[in-house]
């Protein structure tokens, strides 16, 4: 058996030979192209052999193959730094040698490279490598001692806080934070005594990483220590609240009743991040009390908890004078809220107590916001209804919001038709239309020329919705045709652009100067034909030929590629300088 | 939204010490810095936050610009490897405000040793990302950080556990995640509208290779051995630390995952924010050649597979999802398409699971901040999306096969890929 596993390793690895060793002419050709194949190839052939596939013989042929061409080419960078790199990524026992040969090499990032592939070796011998090259007294640099101990750190090697934990007290930071951050992964006994020790001697950003250290540690007696009254709030208030998560609520009442918001802010993110009763509880049982930043905290623990019990808690807060409180009880109710918390979110009316009457899904919602439409207009929260029921989807509406368009005061109708605009569809298009030409002096007729457009917008057959507009524009006055064409050019889409062209051509001179003037404002490539055909007759007043013109730059302008014949066509029938000089500038632009 | 224009310039650390000693000093003696358990939940809503703004390559401009002109915020510092862009952000926030008070870093630290400073944008290359934001959290401070959100599984993990330990505030750069159109195709697709979701296509497109490069001379200013941190050491080339979106350090592994990260940070962040994914995963990653697709993919467990790159989309949308009663396609600019039509404007009803934004990106931050709420792409999703970014990247590189377990966060079965999950780091970096 072993002489069978011993020659699928010999045959494995003369194969791996032939085709590791090709690589290197590649990997030094002067052809940076053939180089970056090489390195490559070289990924492949290691992926390959190191796949769950492979066997391990075949991924110790490549190695030792890779090791071998390091030694003989170890002045040659092109070839060590892209093999080392491989080697750092499939290397095992058999590699180790060789890369700690490189640790002493002379280009000072092949070292750190070899080093790198020695903290992600897996074998206990270059664990045991890094340490002995810790523990070599030999004169090195800071940068190369804070190297091994994040090795050590990193590679969470057992026991070897012992060989870390003295770099504490080393005068170069370097080595200080290496050390303090590789104790902190390491999580080891003797390195929480070395950096309980430390931290007493340290200020500043120093202190500030040694306690970043412990707390990552997560163990409750470190909680427990650094969670003391005497600790500073920024270290004792997450302390205190992984003394939480650890299980021990017990003194989370206590906590949030003393009145300290050290302790009063680790209890509410504790409950944030565990839902859990007993904290959730003692947070909504101080809530009132606690100062306005951390109200708006424990208004998110509690929105999460998805416990409605805990409504009735939150909502006289909606009373409060502080408008971000407001919105934050609202926005928590929308969560947590039940059919009692209707009356209240009413009665403030802001956009997130709307939102929330929209979003509640408890029975008894939108009844309660049906009588709320239906009810007196004095009590002011018609409109407030409304558009809570619009948010709620109430399609079935629609009629109802028709009437309350008609005859509802100012606020409530136009609540209603924007309603109607929010979440109508085409089958209110004309509808909405003709109450839009009715209303036409209307107070509200900029919201019904809004619902129109809105409801053309989303309409999914955008023909039919415009021959809707455009069968009632023969018939319109002239105020309701402005209206119509401006729903029309509001909409932007290239089936509007008929009708608007065909308006620029009126007799009606009013109805023909608004119709040039929304094209020429129009955004989509679409118009530009269409406006330098018009812009080219006659017949055109200059004042439109050279609105036009500008339309046709400015869409231009906004072109990633210009079309070479319509910038022709369109300097070719421009009338004046001005436009001429504008348009050229536009194409200039785009050249640079 | 929520806040109030301050009239007088003063740190959140300022106003906590002022409202403390009004409010609560007789159960509390001691004056409480904000930095009180990064669980700075005390800012004044009247109140500046204060910034430390860190990395001016491209995709800072926009985050800059706005934090300017916003008058609820004050950038106190700036910070680049770069002198010139440093001392050039510098001279515009003096210049903005009037004075001379913005300071002007090199090193981060020196903006996380400042407790006058609340937060900190992280819009560094993606192997800065995780390091920085740790630095931040463990010294106090609310976190911005672009996508991906980490550079590795492990450091991702690191960085999700450290922001709960400090109480923090993180939000992701996934700003598609605040986006109308993104968010009404995720409410579709989480609703059950579209039945139950077999396929998802995402179009990410395709970076060069990372090509070996001359040596050239390190420009004067530009501190190369801080741009490279942890990441292996190569010769300085402007071609490597490039910010350019269509290449540069973009298409090099060494500083993050290639499209899958670049990409797929906004793409697989959609969708796992549809399939209700944000705490957990796909289980099943492959590249391309493993089936007829031609294309590279993940599956998840009992869920659909999602493909990158198919070439034949219903949609041509930059993400597209296929259930068995229809389909949606989404994008960017307002691209939102369904079949059924009628699909994409069925109003929600209360009983439907609401997840649409109710606020832009940046206020969703700013009012985190106060709120103490977590943001829309809060830490724990933004390292589940990059943890999908890097096994769909490992997968390619080593052209094979990846079984996760998205519960435990392990590769199950091959030792060798699992090595991937981490990145051994040049020294003296350290996480």
């Amino acid at each position: 058996m072993l002489k069978k596993i011993l020659m699928t390793l010999l045959i494995t690895a003369s194969c791996v030979q032939a085709s590791v060793k090709e690589l290197i002419p590649s990997l030094t050709s002067s052809d940076l192209n053939i180089q970056t194949q090489a390195r490559l190839d070289l990924l492949a052939a290691c992926s390959k052999a190191s796949s769950p596939d492979a066997s391990d013989a075949d991924r110790t042929a490549i190695c030792m193959e890779m090791c071998r061409i390091l030694e003989e080419n170890d002045s040659v960078v092109e070839v060590v730094q892209p093999v080392l790199n491989n080697l750092e990524r499939i290397g095992g026992a058999e590699s180790v040698p060789t890369l700690v040969k490189l640790l002493s090499h002379p280009d000072e990032h092949i070292r750190d490279d070899a080093r790198r592939a020695l903290a992600v070796n897996p074998s206990s011998e270059a664990a045991q490598a890094l340490g002995a090259q810790l523990m070599n007294r030999k004169v090195r640099s800071a940068k190369t001692t804070a190297g091994l101990i994040t090795a050590l750190g990193e590679r969470r090697q057992e026991g070897a806080s012992k060989l870390i934990a003295g770099a504490l007290t080393s005068p170069e930071q370097e080595v200080f934070f290496a050390a303090v951050k590789a104790l902190g992964y390491l999580n080891e006994e003797d390195g929480v005594e070395a950096l309980l020790a430390q931290r007493k001697k340290e200020s500043g950003f120093r202190k500030m990483e040694i306690d970043a250290a412990l707390l990552s540690m997560n163990r409750p007696d470190v909680f427990r220590t650094l969670s003391g009254p005497t600790e500073a709030p920024d270290v004792q208030a997450p302390a205190f609240m992984g003394v939480l998560l650890s299980g021990e609520t017990e003194s989370a009442a206590e906590a949030m009743a003393s009145g300290v918001p050290t302790r009063q802010v680790a209890v509410i993110e504790a409950a944030r991040q565990t839902k859990d009763k007993t904290l959730l509880d003692a947070v909504a049982a101080n809530i009132s009390d606690l100062p306005v930043q951390l109200q708006l905290q424990a208004l998110g623990a509690l929105a999460f908890s998805d416990n409605r019990s805990y409504a009735a808690v939150v909502e006289p807060l909606l009373k409060s004078e502080d408008l971000l409180i407001q919105d934050n009880v609202a926005l928590a109710l929308a969560r947590i809220g039940t059919a009692d918390s209707v009356p209240a979110l009413l009665a403030n009316g802001r956009e997130y107590a709307r939102l929330a009457l929209g979003r509640l899904n408890v029975s008894g919602v939108d009844s309660a916001l049906e009588n709320a439409a239906e009810a007196s207009e004095e009590d002011g929260c018609r409109a407030t209804a409304i558009e809570a029921l619009a948010l709620r989807g109430r399609r079935d509406l629609i009629p109802t919001f028709f009437k309350y368009a008609d005859n509802g005061d100012a606020a409530t109708a136009k609540a209603a038709v924007k309603a109607i605009g929010e979440i109508g569809d085409i089958s209110n298009l004309k509808q909405m239309v003709e109450f839009m030409m009715a209303k036409e002096a209307s107070p509200i007729s900029r919201d019904m020329l809004y619902a129109n457009v809105e409801l053309m917008r989303r309409a999914t057959d955008q023909v039919e919705a415009v021959d809707i507009l455009v069968g009632k524009l023969n018939a319109a006055s002239p105020r309701s045709q402005a209206n119509l064409l401006q729903a029309l050019a509001q909409t932007g889409s290239n089936e509007a652009l008929r009708p608007i062209a065909e308006a620029c051509r009126s007799d009606d001179e009013r109805l023909q100067k608004l119709a040039i003037k929304l094209l020429s404002g129009w955004k989509n490539d679409e118009a530009l034909p269409i406006m330098i055909e018009l812009a080219a007759e006659k017949t055109l007043s200059l004042a439109d030929h050279v609105t036009l013109i500008r339309g046709c730059s400015r869409i231009f302008a906004g072109q990633k590629k210009i079309d070479p014949a319509l910038a022709d066509q369109a300097l070719e029938i421009c009338r004046r300088v001005e436009e001429k000089e504008l348009l050229q500038t536009a194409f200039e632009n785009k050249k640079k | 939204m929520y806040m109030e224009a301050g009239s007088i310039t003063r740190t959140r650390r300022n106003i906590l010490r002022t409202t403390l000693l009004g409010t609560a000093a007789v159960a509390a003696p001691a004056v409480i810095p904000s930095s009180a358990m990064g669980f700075a939940g005390f800012t004044a809503p009247s109140n500046r936050i204060t910034f430390g703004m860190i990395g001016f390559g491209r995709m800072m401009r926009g985050h800059f610009n706005t934090m300017l002109n916003r008058d609820n915020v004050q950038i106190l510092a700036v910070c680049d490897v770069h002198t010139n862009r440093r001392e050039k952000a510098r001279d515009q926030v003096n210049g903005k405000y009037g004075n001379t008070d913005c300071a002007c870093y090199n090193e981060h630290e020196k903006i996380m040793e400042r407790d006058d400073i609340d937060a900190c944008f992280v819009v560094t290359p993606d192997h800065w990302h995780v390091p920085i934001s740790l630095d931040a959290v463990r010294s106090g401070k609310d976190v911005y950080v672009e996508k991906p959100m980490s550079l590795t599984i492990r450091e991702g993990r690191i960085l999700a556990d450290a922001v709960r330990r400090h109480g923090a505030i993180l939000q992701v750069g996934s700003q598609q995640r605040s986006d109308a159109f993104f968010g009404k195709a995720v409410e579709m697709v989480r609703n059950g509208w579209i039945g139950k979701v077999h396929t998802v296509y995402a179009k990410l497109g395709q970076f060069p290779d990372g090509k070996v490069l001359p040596e050239q001379p390190i420009p004067e200013g530009f501190d190369y051995d801080r741009w490279l941190g942890s990441t292996p050491w190569y010769p300085y080339n402007a071609e490597r630390v490039k910010g350019d979106y269509g290449g540069g350090w973009r298409s090099y592994w060494e500083y993050g995952s290639r499209k899958n990260g670049d990409w797929g940070a906004h793409h697989y962040d959609i969708i796992q924010f549809a399939l209700g994914m944000d705490h957990s995963g796909p289980d099943f990653f492959f590249p391309k050649g493993y089936d007829d697709s031609g294309c590279q993919g993940y599956t998840y467990k009992n869920g659909p597979t999602v493909y990158r790159d198919f070439p034949k989309r219903t949609f041509g949308s930059m993400i597209e999802f296929y259930g068995d009663k229809g389909s949606i396609g989404v994008g960017r600019g307002g691209d939102l398409q369904s079949v059924p039509k009628e699909l994409k404007n069925k109003p929600l009803a209360p009983s439907d699971t609401h997840l649409s934004a109710l606020e832009s990106h940046h206020d969703n931050f700013l009012n985190a901040i106060k709120t103490r709420r977590r943001t829309i792409a809060d830490v724990e999703i933004g390292h589940r999306t990059a943890t999908i970014c890097h096994l769909s990247a490992i997968s390619e590189r080593l052209n094979r096969t990846i079984k996760w377990d998205p519960e435990s966060e392990e590769i199950i079965g091959d030792s060798q890929a699992s090595k991937w999950m981490d990145r051994p780091r040049r020294a003296p970096y350290t996480l």
